[in-house]
């Protein structure tokens, strides 16, 4: 399963779950609509979802528009815009112009809109800069140009030091630059600071302004023309694009140019504008009544009646102290919850009480700033937004009480100031009070009792106790941050004492690129050749990054163990604050334990697949021939062929303390095939590890050298080694190297494979774990694969839609 | 949920007539020279007066009473 699908597979989960628990894909059940009442589940609600913030969709004279156009042209007039166009386009046209000042083109949806313009005003050698928050449907049309060679990049939201950065940065190599941004955001209801985007502007001839205004238009602005042409003219070097499926209320979208050669070159050359249906004519019909109300004076009547709403709305908010996200004069509110789990149940709560909202999360906003979001129009009276507003203060504290949560989280997973009095609030002590269960918590592994621990965890890899006092000596105390690492051990154990759940975990400063595609790796590490840390972040991690299986001790079989891990989550969410750490990442789940699939997503973590592990158990065999007899044909051929025919031609050693020549050469050998592999992209391990690795009894060092009649040169030296680790019934090859200059012809990396195998025999070792990566070279030698997920939690989404940008192209090119 | 003086001031008179509907208590009104008619409500901690202009009762506007010696007017009228 590759990652994409795991994203995929993400969302999917948390549609279903959603819709699952009655607040996502919702049907109403009304005959007819009337006002802002509607029927779902057989339940009258009001509604605080309609994006219509000025409810025009049930005026009478766009009713009649519509009617009327579809009199005269019928339900549909099938013809591309490039042929022909039904008259009311031309009319629509015409009345749009005079509406924004400027010239228009209309399109069928705003996606599509941008679909028709960015690929034609963008060139080859233009560069784009998202915003990390503009609109899904601008990233669409920005991937057709990306194919083409396109510079892509991404900024923090709203962080126009960082445009400027970028800007001077990019201004060297493009004539022009593209900043792509919403006018107003649809998650949070925010502005893009249109003053200070036309300031740079204004100060860099290169750069250019495209502004996705679909939740801006009409309910500002001279005759509706929306938010970002409410604060400034349209600039010579701006397109903005808008929707007729908002407050217009008609459906369809339209792109607003400066200059008609602009908008010409659009409307003859945009690929939807040629092959796609147009604009229907009863959307048009309703579309030029709706643009007559806004070229009347009545528009602006309705902008305040709805501006009132909102102030009301605002100010029982703050009054209600209730975690208003992003305070401002738009209609779109975001009340953060931080968890999915809140979500659901605030917005359920509100359901019942007579309130439809919506739910904000991922993928539209990172997991742990799941919101309420809810939409305020003009149809709403003071009476249904008191009531709407009273309801979720009333249940807000309860749904904190039910699902073991604190204000002070919400408040901290939005990077707000903490309300003062909750600062001192400590959620862990208050779990373990209310369950019973004790926590144990360690930062060394010689605090704890070698028995208990090697009993819980010892058998699954390289972190017994040994194990880890090696990984703690290697990685305490070195001088670069990456090399320096947080231990956490955490043992939880019911009232009998008994332990529930035991752990570790570790933090250190890892690449965000770690699990992404090789080709998008080789992208960042050239950044990183300017910017050492680019695309790093502090990552808490259960288990390390030199550790490989179920890093997990879980006693499924107490009816505590949900109970455990949500005290696991406290526990790593203070963690992650003390450390300053930005990415949790628990690794090693079974894919398929659908329990801890839901537990896991509802508090607030993601999905995602882990490269496939790889072990060969079943060592029951007593010669190498049984061994190879017992593979399939295909295998049993390939390693005659490849394996075999040249095991007469190496030595093979076991070898103690190396002198420090021979150690430096093996860690040149690690570097060798650090450098060739990016599937799992890491720091490179200090040399501290290998000198270490060097005095530890626990660790062997297998040396392959190939004899003097196949290694010519002056001083023989070894071509390939594999280091690890001898667990109690485990061989853990878990670091190789390889002189890649006699790899193709004497097949290095697979005699690796193949006499780690006859060791871990030879010691009367029970399995080998041959770690990740290489599949089809490792199921050769009968490895069996261990699939598992890795459940992800971001402080925000940037580096993740960063690495979403690098275009994969690029390194073909 | 109650408002202060100055945040029900900052709302417009279509919305502040919405907020004595759903709010307000109406106390008393009178008549001014057959033309308009005060209505004096109680809302929240305050009082306000409502000018309608009677021939097409249309409402002229709504202000809170700050006066004291007007308040206690209306209020002796009232008992």
């Amino acid at each position: 399963m590759s990652k994409h699908h795991s994203f995929i597979d993400t969302v999917y989960q948390i549609a279903c779950d959603a819709t699952k628990k009655g607040i996502a894909h919702l049907y109403t059940e009304d005959a007819s609509l009337s006002n802002n009442l509607i029927t779902i589940n057989k339940q009258k609600v009001v509604n605080f979802s309609s994006c219509s913030y000025l409810g025009l969709e049930l005026d009478e004279r766009l009713k009649a528009g519509a009617i009327k156009a579809i009199k005269e042209y019928g339900t549909q007039f099938s013809a591309s815009r490039a042929y022909l166009s039904a008259r009311h386009y031309a009319e629509l046209e015409c009345k749009l112009e005079e509406l924004f000042g400027s010239p228009v083109v209309v399109a069928p949806t705003t996606t599509l809109g941008h679909i028709s313009a960015i690929p034609v005003i963008v060139s080859d050698d233009d560069a784009i800069i998202l915003d990390h928050q503009v609109h899904h449907s601008v990233q669409i049309a920005v991937n057709l140009v990306k194919h083409r060679g396109v510079r892509v990049e991404m900024i923090r939201h709203n962080r126009m030091d960082m445009l400027e950065d970028r800007v001077k940065k990019l201004r060297e190599k493009h004539q022009r630059i593209w900043y792509m941004a919403d006018g107003v955001y649809s998650m949070y209801g925010d502005f893009s600071p249109v003053n200070e985007v036309y300031e740079l502007m204004e100060k860099y001839p290169e750069m250019h302004y495209y502004v996705d205004d679909a939740h801006g238009m009409s309910w500002t602005g001279k005759h509706g023309k929306g938010y970002a042409l409410s604060q400034k003219p349209i600039h010579e070097k701006m397109v903005m694009a808008t929707s007729f499926a908002k407050a217009f209320p008609t459906g369809g979208g339209a792109l607003v140019f400066p200059n008609k050669q602009l908008a010409q070159r659009v409307l003859n050359c945009g690929g939807p504008m040629i092959t796609s249906g147009p604009m229907q004519p009863g959307s048009l019909g309703a579309a030029i009544a709706s643009a007559n109300i806004h070229l009347s004076d009545e528009i602006y009547e309705m902008q305040q009646d709805l501006q009132e709403n909102i102030k009301y709305t605002n100010l029982l908010l703050k009054k209600y102290e209730l975690p208003n996200i992003s305070p401002s004069d738009s209609p779109v509110f975001f009340i953060g919850v931080s968890l999915p789990k809140m979500g659901y149940n605030l917005i359920k709560r509100l359901m019942n009480e007579g309130y439809y909202t919506n739910i904000g999360i991922f993928p539209a906003v990172p997991m742990k700033n799941t919101g309420v979001r809810f939409t305020i129009t003009r149809k709403h009276t003071f009476n249904q937004i008191e009531g709407m507003i009273e309801a979720m203060a009333y249940h807000f504290p309860k749904v904190l009480e039910e699902e073991n949560f604190t204000e002070a989280k919400i408040y901290q997973a939005f990077k707000l100031p903490l309300p003062e009095e909750q600062k001192a609030e400590t959620a862990v002590t208050a779990l373990v009070n209310q369950s019973g269960m004790k926590l144990r918590h360690e930062k060394s592994i010689i605090y704890l009792h070698r028995k208990e621990w090697d009993a819980l965890l010892g058998d699954r890899g390289t972190f017994d106790w040994n194990g880890m006092k090696f990984l703690e000596d290697s990685f305490t105390g070195n001088e670069l941050p990456e090399e320096n690492w947080e231990f956490d051990y955490i043992i939880i154990r019911d009232l009998t004492g008994k332990p529930v759940l035991a752990t570790f975990l570790t933090t250190t400063l890892a690449k965000d690129d770690m699990l992404a595609p090789a080709t998008i790796s080789m992208q960042v590490e050239k950044m990183r050749q300017n910017s050492r840390y680019y695309l790093c972040s502090k990552t808490l991690c259960m288990g390390s990054l030199l550790t490989e299986g179920n890093h997990l001790y879980l006693d499924r079989s107490s009816p505590l163990w949900k109970d455990a891990m949500r005290l696991l989550f406290e526990k790593i969410a203070a963690l992650q604050e003390e450390y300053g750490a930005s990415v949790t990442n628990l690794r090693d789940f079974d894919p398929k334990d659908e329990d801890m699939d839901a537990l896991l997503v509802d508090n607030g973590y993601f999905k995602v697949t882990m490269p496939e592990n790889h072990l060969v158990e079943n060592l029951d065999w007593n010669s190498k021939e049984e061994f190879i007899k017992k593979l399939s044909f295909n295998s049993r051929r390939h390693i005659k062929k490849r394996i075999t025919r040249h095991e007469d031609k190496y030595e093979v050693e076991v070898i103690g303390q190396p002198a420090n020549e021979v150690l430096n050469y093996l860690y040149q050998l690690y570097l060798n095939v650090k450098e060739n592999s990016l599937e799992l992209n890491t720091f490179t391990l200090p040399y501290k590890v290998f000198e270490n690795i060097a005095k530890n009894p626990n660790w062997e060092m297998l040396v392959l050298k190939l004899k003097p009649e196949h290694d010519t040169r002056a001083i023989r030296k070894p071509v390939g080694f594999v280091f690890a680790y001898v667990g109690q019934d485990t061989y853990n090859p878990m670091l190789v190297g390889l002189d890649y200059q006699f790899n193709r012809e004497y097949n290095c990396y697979r005699q690796c494979i193949y006499r780690v195998i006859m060791r871990a025999k030879e010691l009367g070792l029970k399995k080998v774990r041959l770690g990740y990566s290489a599949t089809i070279e490792k199921r050769k030698f009968g490895a069996k694969i261990i699939e598992s997920a890795a459940y992800m939690q971001a402080k925000d989404n940037y580096s993740m839609e960063v690495l979403g940008t690098m275009n994969v192209l690029e390194h073909h090119q | 949920m109650q408002l202060t003086i100055p945040e029900f001031c900052s709302f417009s008179l279509k919305s502040k007539t919405q907020l004595l509907n759903k709010d307000g208590e109406l106390l008393f009104e009178r008549k001014v020279y057959d033309k308009y008619k005060v209505v004096f409500y109680r809302i929240y901690r305050f009082y306000v007066e409502m000018v309608i202009e009677m021939k097409n009762k249309k409402v002229l506007r709504i202000d809170p009473v700050i006066n004291n010696q007007i308040v206690h007017m209306y209020i002796w009228k009232l008992q």
